[in-house]
């Protein structure tokens, strides 16, 4: 058998390596960059609607005059001290005012294909039946986790399948004159 | 013998032709070639992806701090002044000032305010919103100070420079003294800008600055009387009256300045810039302030308003959403009914991107992709941010007075 010039298969094996782990380094450099982005623009998207939830409960507030029957979200509180999933309530007309939000920050049907974010609240008196704390947590699937096929509370207790936001808001009941 | 001489002879010759043959010497130029340009091509597309990666946190970051802008000034709205001037005691038939003030006020679409001119406010079919916003309030200073009275039959109001508030805002300590802060005091008093005056129990007075200010004194036309009802039921403006100015905040859709327009347009695309600048109750530009760039490559910037439908102040609200050409009827009919305001902001990356291409956006949509060249195959990413903001000054005020 003759001897023919070339590379042996360490050499092309070892070349071989070199290139992959090169490649993998810019192909993982660019995946990172593009998924802070993401993370980035989920996690201000995920801010405005904690900031929208906080706003619609200092407006529900508003609505709390004598007891918490006349509000649409507050009379929830019924339930303290946990977390749990708003009711879905609309102001007529459209938008409906939704617990769960599109990829966009969209409000949907909180049932529906769209579904991305989700908003969970926890009450808390600050003073019996005239103050109270809401805890607002929009929570939304990690890279990897399937995307919510309808919001289900139990996400906030998984960090580690679902990012989330929170927020605490303090609302007073209005006293009318 | 002959054997060994022939062998001598190959290796002689052999050594004679020691280097690398033509077509060796192609093969290596052409496998180094190869490797050059991928390698060349593998960096190009590398650094493309991370400018545009840039663009998009670029656009990212400003639109972050475009909302922010905008919920701090929405919230303030009506603050240190009026949810409506001719619902709260005018006192004067129109207000003394011969206008409506309202702390909140959206034009759809308004005239001054501009999105892809050449394309009625559309881009390939899609309506674009770009709403003005006008929000009137104190944005001047955060207090209110109290009068000393009126001289000049009431074409200028004396402020007590030793009221708290006054020395918080316009006392400057130089020199081992404590001196009046005039510049202070000028900018907050601004010629042309109004200023309310409000007496103890709440009735309100809108005028307007009118010339050089020389403090503590404020001229200001149309007089106001202290110590005197001016019209029944309005309260006297008598001991404990309080003054603080008020501005006129608008936010447009307008062009860049042409100065700071990209020299390429067909490039970079027309840069609408969202501004915020003080007008005064004309709506012209008041003298003496600046605009302000919020947000650079605007494509859309609308207002919708949660109002309240229920007339009766002693009674529960009842909520209602205006969405759209309502918005500017209802800002006029009963801006003190405004209760919050829901804002939505988009923005564009710098550069159109080769491998973002444009397509057809359906309409209701989200818009997710703006082209400002028709004939271009690629298009620029858009990042929307949308808000509801509570308006505490309109909405306490209404409920509680």
């Amino acid at each position: 058998m003759t001897r023919r010039a070339g590379f042996t298969l360490i050499e092309v094996m070892m070349s071989i390596a070199v290139l992959t782990v090169v490649a993998a380094g810019l192909i993982s450099v660019q995946a990172l960059t593009s998924s802070t982005n993401r993370i980035s623009r989920e996690t201000t998207i995920a801010t405005e609607i904690a900031q929208t939830w906080a706003e619609r409960m200092k407006l529900d507030a508003m609505t709390w005059n004598t007891n918490l029957a006349t509000t649409l979200w507050l009379t929830d509180s019924a339930v303290m001290n946990q977390w749990i999933t708003p009711v879905a309530s609309s102001l007529a007309p459209p938008p409906v005012r939704s617990f769960a939000f599109d990829r966009y920050g969209r409000d949907v049907d909180p049932t529906g294909a769209a579904v991305f974010y989700c908003v969970a609240y926890n009450y808390t008196w600050v003073v019996v039946n005239e103050s109270m704390r809401i805890d607002i947590r929009v929570y939304w699937p990690r890279e990897g986790t399937a995307t919510l096929a309808a919001c289900n509370v139990a996400a906030v207790g998984l960090p580690n399948q679902y990012r989330s936001v929170g927020l605490p808001v303090v609302v007073r009941r209005t006293v009318l004159p | 013998m002959k054997q060994f001489t022939q062998h001598t002879a190959r290796l002689r010759s052999r050594r004679a032709r020691a280097g690398f043959t033509l077509l060796e010497l192609m093969v290596a130029m052409a496998a180094g070639a190869m490797v050059v340009s991928s390698a060349y091509f593998v960096t190009g597309a590398t650094s493309a992806y991370f400018r545009e990666q840039q663009r998009i946190s670029n656009t990212q970051g400003s639109l972050r701090y475009a909302m922010d802008e905008l919920r701090r000034d929405i919230a303030r709205a009506g603050f240190g002044a009026t949810p409506n001037n001719l619902f709260y005691p005018p006192c004067q038939p129109s207000g003394i000032i011969g206008t409506q003030i309202t702390a909140l006020r959206v034009q759809l679409n308004g005239q001054n305010s501009v999105l892809d001119p050449a394309g009625g406010h559309q881009v390939d079919g899609i309506p674009l919103e770009a709403d003005i916003l006008d929000l009137t309030g104190n944005y001047a200073t955060s207090s209110e100070y109290l009068t000393r009275g009126v001289v000049g039959a009431g074409g200028s109001v004396v402020v007590d420079p030793n009221w708290m508030s006054f020395t918080r805002d316009f006392v400057a300590f130089a020199n081992n003294t404590y001196d009046l802060d005039a510049n202070a005091f000028g900018e907050a008093f601004l010629p042309g800008r109004m200023v309310r005056v409000r007496s103890a129990n709440g009735s309100r007075y809108f005028s307007r600055i009118t010339g050089v200010v020389v403090p503590p004194a404020l001229p200001i036309s149309p007089s106001v009387i202290l110590g005197n009802p001016i019209i029944a039921p309005c309260a006297a403006l008598g001991t404990g009256a309080t003054v603080n100015p008020v501005s006129i905040m608008r936010y447009a859709v307008v062009p860049a300045d042409p100065v700071l327009a990209p020299t390429n347009q067909a490039a970079a695309g027309v840069n609408n810039v969202l501004v915020r600048r003080e007008v005064d109750v004309a709506g012209a530009p008041l003298a003496n302030t600046f605009n302000r760039v919020v947000a650079e490559r605007v494509v859309h910037f609308n207002v919708d308003l949660i109002q309240n439908t229920n007339a009766l102040r002693n009674t529960p609200p009842v909520l209602a959403t205006v969405v759209g050409v309502n918005a500017t009827v209802v800002s006029t009919a009963n801006p003190e009914r405004i209760f919050s305001a829901i804002v939505t902001l988009g923005i564009r990356s710098s550069l159109a991107d080769n491998r973002f291409p444009w397509i057809a956006q359906p309409a209701g949509a989200e818009l997710t992709r703006y082209r400002f060249n028709p004939n271009s195959a690629a298009s620029t990413r858009v990042r929307i941010a949308r808000a509801e903001i509570f308006l505490p000054n309109i909405a306490y005020e209404w409920t509680n007075n």
